[in-house]
């Protein structure tokens, strides 16, 4: 009995030293002090000052589990890492919300491709910035949608609990009753059960005509599928932006047929194109199957590097003028240092996919961003940077237009409305 | 001898502010579900019969699946005294089992241009459940091999530790293994989600779905299979045993061990097939299945009282239709059904403390 | 003969299993990154960089293998060691090897696994035979685990167990060095000199501390020291009192709310005074705790498990519910919750909230230390012993129980003050069950009714995952396994309490089962 007990307890250990052992060894924040082995032999040869440095970009994706509290570690983390300047994230609206304030402190500019919440940009944050269009603009843009294109009258709102869900389906509700339509039930659903019907059925007895759902891809199209056998049949399924995607169509099948959803997916172009097979060669899934948040998670990366760009200065011979005069001092890359650029999501748990969704997408925009060029140590001056993000007008991204607005909303594009026809998602007539 | 016996004063039970703090509640629980009652069902009446069927149908359902949980739970608690914490891991890899044996069998295509999973509905679902059973029952028996059976003699604290750190560790190496994106079912045509049998109340369409109606027959089907086991087997007969008394057990020629290794199979089993059917009821599986019906069942085995083989079966069955039916039938959200059945228990446990069907535990076993 | 290959074939069966899972995770890849970058960075990334890394991270694999293989030879002799590791590596080369082959087959007729198995991606499936041909690769692979495998037997029988033989023959105890720590510091503890010395160093780096190390450690400690404030309050019910708790969130999710309705300006704009709502946050904890206490505390075992466990779900769904988002700001959450100030000065930075959880967490440790120690602590720790017998000695084992419930939520109250304080927002997501949870491990993993032993349980619990960030998506996989193998290797917890246990021995199930004692 002992025997075994210490056999498989070493088995254990042994696996835990072949995982943590190494892992615990390297200081990872220290600069590298390897760094100038990089090159040795042209190093002899000429002296380092002229040599063309070249300071490529890094992305640092950190799981903040889309909890507050683990998006402050996760701020409080990156913050103190001197090379690091811009932020992607962070993924959801709560999280979003704790780590705000840190980033304010340091002056780092966030862009988050994900984070809808109202309130968010309505604090007055000078870093924060998002290219998701809003719950608001959102949920206006369906509600009258429903009201005058499709006609209907009476709306059941329904969403998932979660701050995103709940949010848009009150705003939905909202804006419907004002419009003069009849809101005839608002319920919440528990993410992850197997069986909507119960709930479903008792919307069914107040005899909706369309059943607005706040919420995510899964339970978007469970709900899909459970509405006719709950007494729900010919009602219409009106989605989100998040129960968008290209996997909705293959879990509803024929159920899904005539549901709608909002989206900033955009059209084929070469770029996108060129993304897509980047991303499904890396990784192995469609762009749009983990989350619908992937197009504008390529588009937050390469905005806030071209952003980091346009302000960056090398210069072989000290601090330039820039430095000095900003209220925040500059970030100081060396040659051999990268440039870090944040994203921060869910990478484990019940959301993961959202999180390593744009953490890959974002993945594939840093590495194929272009370094930037230049002789000596290169000077991000931070408070320049925050300006830079805020004042960006039309960056052409994949997924739309980015012209940032005082107060930070920087989807310029705005909601495009989609329904199912033929099983295939076509924008919807207006 | 009568009369002495009859003579004795029956013990009266003190008064006591928990026990009065009890009646009292019992009292404003009962008028208050009476009122609520009353004005849903007589007052605002607004569900009329065809949603009440659908409220039950949709009870069942869930009611058979977290049974099937349930009894897993009952099982290991049974036998070991413990809350066995990552039996929703084991169910959620059993779900897995069923996805990549529809996967599979519906890449095969026949010559009639038909995928096997098509065309022989009857024989790919009975691989999908043989599959998902046999996955969750190897998990469950190395989880014990490797988790629990170490630890035989610590106290139970150390063991619900242990199962909590294997529950983290299966649900991440099964996001680390298959992804973290939720993994559509492939069901056979004949089981179509949303497909049913028809019944007109009250001139309304109420559909019997035939997955709802597969599952909820089939988790009968297992749990009088599992009663019949436990009951008229000699295997049942062992586990019983060991249940009472472990030292004694192995004395009579029990391998004690041995009991316990069937014990999380039969369990993993049971599991696997409730995974099976959560993914061909609702279409979607991923690494973080297992953990809310885990839950769940957990609480429908101590409300049936844990330990207690038909308690968890009752416990799962009550749970399903207090979920569908309570917050309708108290006029609340349905977001509340949670509270509700928590409450529930909590209301059960105050004045049955040992679940619906469970014997008092002695001293000794708590 | 026969043992030396049934236990080579064993070590080789699990190592087997082991290694393709890491490959299937996809862990093969980012382990042999994580060597390459630790010995030498700037070849990191480069694709020589990565096959050294990998290279090393299948010999060390190997290595192990041959390790274990030999661990329990008898005779040890060298020549049995050698063959136990060369059984055990060659077995697991051939398999590993072959399932290399496969691999490299797959990706040479472009077979992509991702599909199912999203972390196999076609650049480790080459990597794996070293970016040859299938056949040549996998013989590569095979011959290093087959010779680092009778490298780690060798290594065994001439280093390591020549150790164990000497250390062996001096000790019988199993003695492991956290124990001789332990009681020397026991030992040590007894000097009244030496303990003012060690306060007056501990209170110096106390001090100091939050000042040198950044606002990152700061909130990593500040969380720990949270979690250290929520260790002490529930040793009290369930180490000291034994009355297993699993909603201990409810009452941190009601101090947290409180405080945070109190003085923030949305939904209800009060906008307290942070002491006076510190204080209220306690209160309304404990008041709390009697309401569900006093009904069910006379339940026992896993059933007072359950009830409390779903009286934090009932907080926690009421809390996000459409009924009452218009009272707590539902499933958004309570924001901009102001800082402290002192006599008007703001005293709300990162290094000020230091300050005050470690002045929360010293002054409950002082107040539940000499609880322990007096009666009440002694007449809990009778009614966890054996309730019915402390009962009959006249002891009210209700009311200390319900004490000793209303005591650990107000302490939790308190924390969930602090902790709504710090972060500046309070929301459902923050008090899930996984806090209880993560409370109740932290306990036993530190190690039941000891200070220490919740101070170490709290730095493993919370500031582990975070030490463990660097591996992204393991950290939570590898943080299970740790804890399993925690458990097995240390039952009692990393610092146990010294008192005498004697329900350790007693409550064993066999002993339990066996003679009621």
């Amino acid at each position: 009995m002992t025997k075994k007990y210490a056999f498989y307890v070493l088995l254990i250990v042994a696996v835990m030293l072949a995982a943590c052992g190494p892992a615990a060894t390297p200081a990872p924040e220290e600069p590298m002090p390897e760094a100038p082995t990089q090159a040795p032999p042209e190093a002899t040869e000429a002296p380092a000052m002229e040599e063309k440095a070249s300071f490529a970009f890094e992305l640092v994706a950190e799981d903040d589990g889309a909890s507050p509290e683990g998006a402050a570690a996760v701020a409080n983390k990156l913050v103190a890492d001197p090379t690091f300047v811009a932020m992607g994230g962070h993924a959801f609206s709560g999280a979003t919300a704790a780590a705000i304030p840190i980033y304010e402190a340091a002056g780092i500019p966030m862009l988050s491709p994900s984070a809808t919440n109202p309130d968010l940009t309505k604090s007055g944050s000078a870093v924060f910035n998002r290219n998701a269009f809003t719950d608001v603009e959102q949920a206006k843009a369906a509600a009258e949608f429903i009201f005058n294109n499709l006609g209907f009258t009476k709306l059941a709102a329904m969403h998932d609990g979660g701050d995103y869900g709940q949010g848009l389906a009150q705003l939905v509700a909202d804006n419907f009753t004002a419009m003069g339509g009849e809101v005839v039930a608002f319920e919440a659903i528990t993410p992850g059960e197997t069986d909507y019907t119960a709930v479903l059925s008792a919307v069914a007895a107040k005899s909706p005509e369309v059943l607005y759902f706040g919420g995510y891809n899964a339970e978007g199209a469970v709900i899909t599928n459970q509405m006719a056998q709950s007494g729900l049949e010919g009602v219409v399924f009106f989605g989100c932006d998040g129960t968008f995607g290209a996997d909705f169509l293959e879990k509803t099948g024929a159920n899904g047929e005539g549901a709608y959803a909002t989206t900033l997916v955009p059209a084929s172009s070469p770029e996108k194109d060129a993304f897509d097979a980047a991303y499904t060669e890396r990784f192995g899934v469609a762009p749009g199957v983990l989350s619908p948040y992937s197009w504008n998670a390529f588009d937050a990366g390469n905005a806030l590097m071209t952003a980091v760009t346009q302000v960056a200065v090398v210069s072989a011979d000290g601090e330039p003028e820039a430095c000095a005069s900003d209220a925040f001092g500059c970030a100081v890359i060396e040659p051999g240092q990268t440039i870090k650029v944040g994203y921060s999501g869910p990478i484990t748990g019940d959301y993961a996919a959202f999180g390593q969704d744009m953490s890959q997408a974002m993945m594939i925009a840093v590495d194929a961003f272009p370094p930037i060029e230049g002789e000596g140590t290169l000077y991000i001056p931070r408070g320049a940077l925050v300006t830079a993000v805020r004042t960006m007008s039309d960056f052409q991204g994949i997924a739309g237009t980015i012209t940032c607005q005082e107060n930070g909303e920087c989807n310029a594009s705005g909601p495009v409305l989609y329904v199912i026809q033929d099983g295939v998602w076509t924008p919807a007539a207006r | 001898m009568s009369m002495t016996k009859s003579s004795v004063q029956p013990i009266q039970k003190p008064w006591t502010s928990g026990r009065v703090i009890r009646l009292v509640l019992a009292i404003i629980v009962i008028a208050l579900l009476l009122w609520r009652l009353y004005t849903v069902l007589v007052v605002q009446a607004d569900y009329g019969p065809e949603t009440w069927v659908r409220f039950s149908i949709s009870g069942l359902i869930i009611g058979g699946m977290y049974a099937l949980i349930a009894i897993g739970y009952t099982l290991v608690y049974g036998i070991l005294f413990m809350i066995n914490f990552a039996h929703g891991e084991v169910m959620m890899i059993g779900a897995f089992g069923g996805y990549f044996i529809f996967e599979l069998l519906s890449s095969i295509v026949l010559s009639n241009g038909q995928t096997f999973n098509d065309a022989n509905p009857a024989l790919s679902i009975i691989l999908a459940f043989a599959a998902g059973g046999t996955a969750s029952a190897v998990a469950g028996y190395f989880l014990e091999r490797i988790a629990y059976r170490p630890l035989r003699k610590a106290p139970r604290l150390i063991l619900l530790i242990t199962a909590i750190g294997a529950s983290t560790f299966l649900q991440n190496a099964a996001m680390l293994l298959f992804g973290p994106q939720r993994r559509d079912y492939t069901n056979p045509e004949a089981l179509t989600r949303g497909s049913g049998w028809t019944v007109v109340i009250n001139n309304s369409n109420v559909t019997l779905t035939y997955t709802g109606v597969m599952s909820f027959v089939l988790s009968i089907i297992l749990m009088a299979a599992l009663y019949y086991i436990v009951q008229r087997t000699k295997l049942g007969r062992a586990m019983r045993a060991v249940s009472q008394d472990k030292n004694s057990a192995a004395l009579m020629g029990i391998d004690v061990d041995d009991v316990i290794s069937k014990t999380f199979i039969i369990s993993g089993l049971l599991a696997g097939a409730a995974g099976v059917m959560w993914g061909i009821h609702n279409g979607l599986v991923n690494h973080y299945t297992g953990f809310l019906p885990g839950i769940k069942a957990f609480t429908a085995a101590v409300l049936g009282g844990i330990g207690n083989i038909p308690g968890a079966m009752v416990g799962g069955m009550v749970l399903g239709i207090v979920e569908s039916v309570g917050p309708a039938a108290l006029g609340l959200d349905f977001q509340l059904k949670d509270v509700i059945a928590f409450t529930i228990l909590i209301l059960m446990l105050l004045f049955r403390p040992s679940g619906l069907l469970g014997e008092a535990l002695t001293e000794e076993k708590l | 003969m026969t043992r030396n290959i049934s236990n080579a074939l064993h070590s080789a069966i699990i190592f087997i299993v082991v290694t393709i899972f890491l490959f299937l995770i996809g862990f093969t890849t980012t382990g042999s990154e994580l060597i390459i970058k630790a010995l030498s960075p700037s070849i990191a990334k480069t694709s020589e960089g990565l096959e050294i890394g990998f290279t090393i991270f299948i010999s060390l694999i190997g290595f192990i293998i041959g390790l274990v293989a030999s661990k329990r030879e008898e005779p040890d002799t060298l020549g049995r060691n050698l063959v136990a590791g060369t059984i055990a590596g060659l077995i697991s080369g051939v398999v590993i090897g072959l399932f290399g082959f496969l691999m490299g087959t797959l990706i040479e007729n472009g077979i992509d696994l991702r599909g199912y198995l999203q972390s196999v991606s076609p650049d480790s499936m080459r990597k794996i035979v070293f970016d040859q041909p299938p056949n040549i690769g996998a013989l590569r692979l095979g011959g290093i685990i087959l010779l680092s495998s009778i490298f780690g037997s060798f290594i065994n029988s001439t280093v390591i167990r020549a150790e164990w033989r000497k250390s062996l023959s001096t000790s019988v105890s199993e003695s492991s060095t956290a124990d001789s720590v332990r009681k020397t510091a026991s030992k040590l503890g007894a000097n009244q000199g030496f303990r003012m010395a060690m306060m007056a160093v501990l209170a110096a780096i106390l001090i100091i501390l939050p000042q040198q190390w950044g606002s990152y450690w700061n909130f990593v400690m500040g969380t720990v020291g949270i979690y250290i404030l929520l260790g002490i309050g529930v040793n009290l019910i369930i180490g000291l009192a034994g009355q297993l708790i699993l909603g201990y969130v409810a009452f941190f999710a009601i101090g947290a709310y409180t405080f945070a309705l109190l003085t923030a300006p949305a939904p209800h704009n009060l906008q307290w005074n942070f002491w006076i709502a510190v204080g209220l946050a306690m209160i309304s904890a404990t008041i709390g705790s009697l309401f569900i206490g006093l009904p069910i505390l006379n339940l026992r075992g896993d059933y007072l498990a359950i009830v409390t466990l779903g009286f934090g779900e009932i907080i926690r769904i009421l809390v996000k519910s459409d009924l009452l988002t218009k009272f707590t700001g539902g499933p958004r959450g309570v924001r901009d919750i102001p800082g402290p100030t002192i006599f008007g000065q703001s005293f709300s930075s990162d290094v000020d909230y230091m300050y005050l959880i470690i002045a929360a967490v010293v002054v409950t440790a002082f107040v539940a230390n000499r609880l322990q120690n007096s009666a009440t602590g002694r007449a809990w720790v009778a009614i966890r012993e054996d309730e019915t017998v402390s009962k009959t000695t006249g002891v009210n084992s209700f009311a200390y129980k319900l004490l000793a419930f209303a005591l650990s939520a107000a302490i939790a109250g308190l924390a969930g003050a602090l902790f709504a304080s710090r972060n500046q927002f309070t929301g459902p997501d923050d008090h899930v069950l996984m806090v209880s949870i993560n409370v109740l491990c932290l306990l036993i993993v530190g190690g039941m009714g000891s200070l220490p032993g919740i101070l170490l349980g709290a730095f493993t619990l919370k500031g582990l995952p975070e030490l463990l960030r660097e591996l992204e998506n393991y950290r939570l996989l590898i943080f299970g396994a740790l804890l399993v193998v925690m458990m097995l290797i240390r039952p009692e917890g990393l610092w146990p309490a010294t008192r005498p246990k004697l329900e350790e021995k007693g409550k064993s199930i066999e002993a339990q089962k066996g003679e009621p004692t």
